[in-house]
């Protein structure tokens, strides 16, 4: 009675509760596993991504880690975070560019060595960067941006920035290419916690900061930025996606439970910028940009940004911007055609998940993944969120399909940052690689210094309708993820960057019997031979229309090759290439035979209405 | 014979008496045996098969330390209450436990078998793992309390969510049944209908939602997406600028059910935060109070004193602010500090200012800020000569901030060094042409050299 006393219940009540409870309970169960076809459905519990590193045995590719073969070796790694600093978390991006033009990928990665013993508040200060070397032919102080790695013979590349002893506080984050003055070379421009950077390309022998001079001015917190013509005068302008306005002595812990990074909801969200290239306009053709961030509509509105697209997504034959926010709305940013944009995503269906709830978004990937000949788009999710699939229509808007794509589905209980697609096994069939890494340790397990990122690790992960694999086995904060080509043309060659562990580079080589893809590029003759950012490329075939989209920004932090991938189904066979330059005007080009990389240049094929 | 008779009779008699004897016994000893069976059973049966879940409390601040232990201690003392696992639970959730929190409530859904809350919560936290999972427990939860629309609400959208559209419509009926003048009953109607295909309901439904719900962002935005699909371009945006201007605008539901979380949410960390989600939401009253409440709760913290001291400041309550600075005794907080120099500077308590602001640049010389305010507090002194050197650092730390150029601006202006006043006001055109002090310095500079 002692029990009945303290509760007020009788013994009798309890066994009734008891056994009424369980048997409502499983009835319910029972009930809901019949009616909601338990036995067929894939329920999520049942779809967490195995943490395996052998990829299904129907999948006919085979990844091998040849970071340490390459040369590549890049010390940006955190042994620890000291006071939960919020950009350490957010990780670094990386790019592929060709930028001494001889045919081989180059790549770098948007950290300084130095920092990794000095990642600290950035808003106060910001010295130099950069390794300075001088070019003996031209006299100019010439500066390798981040870590920069040349690919000197096929596969082994060759370290150009070394770490430098200067006090350097700037946090790299992201990382833009385009060719910003028409003179061919790819230029580049990295993001950071404090002021951005932009180096112009000194004929691939090195590269001039230029950033004040060029007018480039973002103090605020810079995450993943995009070169686009947003204007059609021919000259790529510059987006930059800004985060939160985050000051460390804002971020309280809560020492009340265990300290962990702060979530973006605690800043107010940072208004992204918009700089409009003018080098055009002055006959010297110095690189210039103006901030027009007010006048052009983008400065209504503050977002947390993390991952941007640039395409025409209405199909208006002008270049709209999408924009990944960190828990709010994500932003299309619809051009006007009078220099202005106007804030569209909700009204086309690509600002939240089907219930209309913000996610965490973050890295961005444009595709058509359902082969319809229109651009998806998929965003990447913290856990507990799905990453969302929004499916491009015929109307110009998107349906969210999250619910059909098992890669979406997969991904519920892993953080995704970094993502890409490409065609691992040539099948036709596009794989979708994410990036994965926490930005918060799992409920209930307190911090441990001596091993600090360990809770925080995930795998990267392969997508395919087989199922989901690792990428390798290591798990680790992944962030930055981009897809290139392999200097020995046989594959694939993924790039991953992490928190805690130093880029590594996975090599994809196809199994034989395999047919190789199709590397489409698109040049626009009339400004400087540079690749037409923001064309897209439509492969016909004798069974479907699929299009690609030539841009280097979008995944997370990151920048890639400006090439379209195609690949055959078995049975399909090319018919013709359709360029659709940035300007809306159209071409088409016969399908290549023999040849799989192949440039298309204006002009030389037929114009198509 | 007969004395055979009689003694067999009298054994007979006495065998009876003592089989009677016996059997009392017997039944004595059985009764007893039952009643300790029972018991042991009972016991068995009563006692949780789970014991409350063991949470490191080493690293946590006592108040949370105190109130899970507290909770906890509950739960053993009285192990059959659902109640008690149920309270421990939201103790441990509303602290970010929420695996332990999770097995909790499983256990206080099964010692309470009427109380909606706990499958309810176990919905809440399974719909971030495992939605399947999370359906079956706000069916759970709608079964026991059917006229609540809260669990029903919850099982609707979690079904929308995992696909199951003819379940999440059977649910939407009982809903429309019990609460049809509910904004949201409409506007999952609305999700439903636009998930099969039927615009034309969807928008209906939509529409029913914006009727009960005008200022509901979910609403406006269903309806202009729903809108736009339509062809409706001019109506669709024209609730996207509504959307925009957010003015007026709510993003969340009332649920009555998790609103009694927070109250068991301990550390006064989060709920300083709480106050600051609050005052940013435009309910600074209520924010100020609980910043207020939680210093006297807690006084030796200085970082909530802080917080208050600077959103009184922010709403110009400088003598509150003062006032809560004074009650402090605390000296090491830097941020209390140069709070202390903002608030005499507001005041214009110059010389009490400087003194602070002195040993502050000390302690911080690469602030950029620090420096600038500094560099104000001497040039209210009138010592402009003295306060050059960190107008000048503050500019050199941080070239990007026109405030900090519009300070060395105003002492150069005083050093009558006219020149470099005009080269500086330039660069603050070109950081922020909207910085509205620039027609005064200009005319400043214009007056200065005239004269």
């Amino acid at each position: 009675m002692r029990f009945s006393a303290v509760t007020g219940e009788t013994v009798t009540s309890h066994f009734q509760a008891r056994l009424a409870s369980l048997g409502f309970a499983l009835a319910i169960t029972i009930a809901l596993l019949a009616l909601s076809g338990c036995g067929a459905a894939e329920t999520e519990s049942q779809s967490q991504p195995v943490e395996t590193s052998s990829p299904p045995a129907s999948v006919r590719f085979a990844l091998r880690d040849v970071t340490v073969e390459s040369g590549i070796h890049v010390n940006c790694q955190l042994s620890t975070s000291h006071n939960y600093h919020m950009p350490d978390i957010m990780g670094y991006g990386c790019a592929a560019l060709d930028f001494d033009l001889d045919g081989d990928v180059d790549l770098l990665f948007a950290c300084h060595e130095q920092q990794t013993s000095n990642r600290t508040d950035t808003t106060e200060s910001q010295s130099s960067e950069t390794q300075r070397t001088t070019n003996p032919e031209t006299s100019e102080s010439l500066v390798w941006p981040g870590t920069f790695f040349r690919q000197a013979e096929p596969g082994r590349f060759e370290k150009m920035s070394t770490p430098t002893n200067e006090n350097n506080n700037a946090t790299a984050m992201g990382i833009a290419t385009g060719d910003v003055n028409n003179d061919g070379w790819p230029d580049v421009l990295i993001t950071y916690y404090g002021n951005d950077r932009l180096f112009l390309n000194r004929s691939g022998k090195g590269f001039e900061d230029v950033s004040e001079a060029a007018g480039i001015l973002n103090p605020r917190w810079g995450t993943s930025a995009c070169f686009v013509d947003y204007d059609r005068d021919g000259w790529l302008d510059l987006y930059v996606t800004n985060y939160v306005d985050y000051f460390p002595q804002n971020c309280v812990q809560l020492s009340g439970v265990n300290p962990d990074f702060c979530g973006p909801q605690r800043f107010q969200p940072s208004r992204d910028c918009l700089f409009r290239n003018t080098t055009g306009e002055s006959p010297s053709r110095i690189v210039q940009f103006e901030d027009v961030t007010t006048q052009t509509g983008i400065g209504e509105l503050g977002g947390k940004g993390l991952g941007v697209a640039a395409a025409d997504f209405t199909g208006d034959g002008w270049q709209d911007i999408y924009v990944a926010n960190d828990q709010e709305p994500n932003f299309l940013w619809v051009n006007q055609r009078d220099g202005t944009f106007n804030e569209e995503a909700i009204l086309l269906g690509c600002a939240t998940d089907h219930l209309g709830n913000s996610q965490a978004s973050m890295g961005v990937c444009v595709h058509d993944f359902d082969d319809n000949g229109y651009l998806d788009i998929l965003v990447t999710h913290i856990d507990g969120e799905r990453n969302t699939l929004y499916l491009g229509t015929p109307n110009g808007d998107f349906r969210d399909a999250t619910l059909t794509s098992p890669a979406c589905r997969q991904s519920l209980g892993q953080t995704g940052f970094g993502v890409a697609t490409t065609d691992l096994d040539g099948n036709g069939t596009f794989e979708i690689l994410v990036a994965n890494g926490r930005v918060r340790r799992p409920d209930g397990i307190v911090e441990d210094r001596h091993s600090f990122w360990a809770p925080y690790r995930q795998s990267a992960m392969i997508h395919s309708p087989d199922g989901a694999s690792s990428i390798r086995e290591q798990s680790s904060l992944y962030r930055g993820l981009i897809v290139t080509k392999h200097a020995n043309d046989d594959g694939q060659c993924l790039v991953l960057t992490s928190v805690d562990r130093p880029p590594v580079l996975i090599q994809n080589s196809k199994l034989p019997g395999i047919a190789p893809g199709l590397n489409v590029r698109a040049i626009d003759s009339r400004y400087g031979q540079r690749d037409a950012l923001g064309a897209t490329v439509t492969l016909k075939t004798n069974t479907r229309l699929t299009i690609r989209l030539i841009q280097t920004c979008g995944s997370y932090l990151s920048a890639t090759m400006p090439n379209a991938e195609f690949t055959l189904k078995p049975h399909e066979q090319a018919e013709e290439l359709i360029v659709t330059w940035p300007d809306g005007q159209r071409e088409t080009f016969p399908a290549p035979t023999g040849s799989h990389h192949v440039a298309l240049e204006r002009g030389f094929g037929s114009p198509t209405q | 014979m007969s004395l055979w008779s009689e003694a067999l009779a009298v054994r007979l008699n006495n065998l009876r008496i003592s089989l009677y004897k016996g059997r009392r016994g017997f039944s004595v000893v059985g009764c007893a045996v039952t009643i300790l069976v029972s018991f042991w059973l009972y016991r068995v049966i009563q006692t949780p098969h789970v014991r409350p879940p063991e949470v490191d409390l080493s690293e946590v601040h006592q108040e949370v330390a105190r109130g899970i232990t507290e909770a906890t201690k509950v739960v053993y003392d009285r192990p059959e209450s659902g109640l008690a696992w149920g309270h421990l639970g939201m103790t441990l959730w509303a602290h970010e436990y929420a695996n332990e929190a999770l097995l909790c409530f499983e256990q206080a859904e099964i010692l309470s078998a009427s109380e909606v809350r706990w499958p309810y919560f176990r919905g809440l936290i399974l719909t971030h793992r495992d939605r399947h999972q999370a359906a079956m427990a706000f069916a759970v939860a709608a079964m026991r309390e059917p006229k609540n629309p809260l669990p029903l609400f919850k099982l609707c959208e979690t079904l929308l969510e995992i696909d199951e559209l003819e379940q999440a419509r059977e649910q939407l009926e009982r809903l429309l049944s019990h609460t049809p003048n509910n904004a949201r009953t409409w506007l999952l109607a609305a999700y439903l209908a636009d998930r099969q295909g039927q615009l034309t309901e969807a928008i209906d439904h939509a529409r029913q939602a914006l009727r009960l719900a005008p200022d509901h962002v979910r609403v406006i935005s269903l309806l202009a997406r729903l809108l736009a699909r339509d062809g409706r371009r001019d109506d669709a945006a024209l609730l996207n600028t509504r959307l925009k201007d957010q003015e007026g605008l709510v993003d969340i539901w009332p649920d009555p059910l998790s609103a009694e979380l927070t109250s068991f949410r301990l550390d006064p960390y989060w709920n300083a935060f709480s106050a600051k989600r609050l005052i940013e939401r435009g309910d600074s009253q209520l924010g100020i109070a609980l910043l207020q409440q939680l210093v006297e709760q807690f006084p030796d913290e200085p970082a909530i004193r802080a917080q208050l001291v600077r959103t009184l400041l922010q709403r110009g309550m400088v003598r509150e602010a003062k006032a809560c600075l004074n009650e402090s005794t605390d000296t090491s907080s830097f941020e209390l500090r140069q709070l202390r120099a903002t608030t005499h500077l507001l005041i214009e308590e110059w010389s009490e200012a400087e003194k602070i602001y002195r040993d502050l640049v000390m302690m911080k010389p690469d602030s950029p800020s620090l420096l600038s305010e500094f560099a104000f507090c001497l040039r209210q002194l009138d010592r402009s000569d003295e306060a050059l050197t960190p107008a000048q650092r503050a500019v050199h730390l941080a070239p990007d901030q026109a405030s900090f150029r519009v300070e060395l601006v105003e002492i150069l202006i005083e050093l009558n060094r006219l020149r470099e006043a005009r080269q500086e006001l330039i660069a603050v055109e070109k950081i922020d042409a909207t910085e509205t002090r620039i027609d005064r310095l200009r005319k400043a500079i214009e007056n200065t050299s005239t004269n």
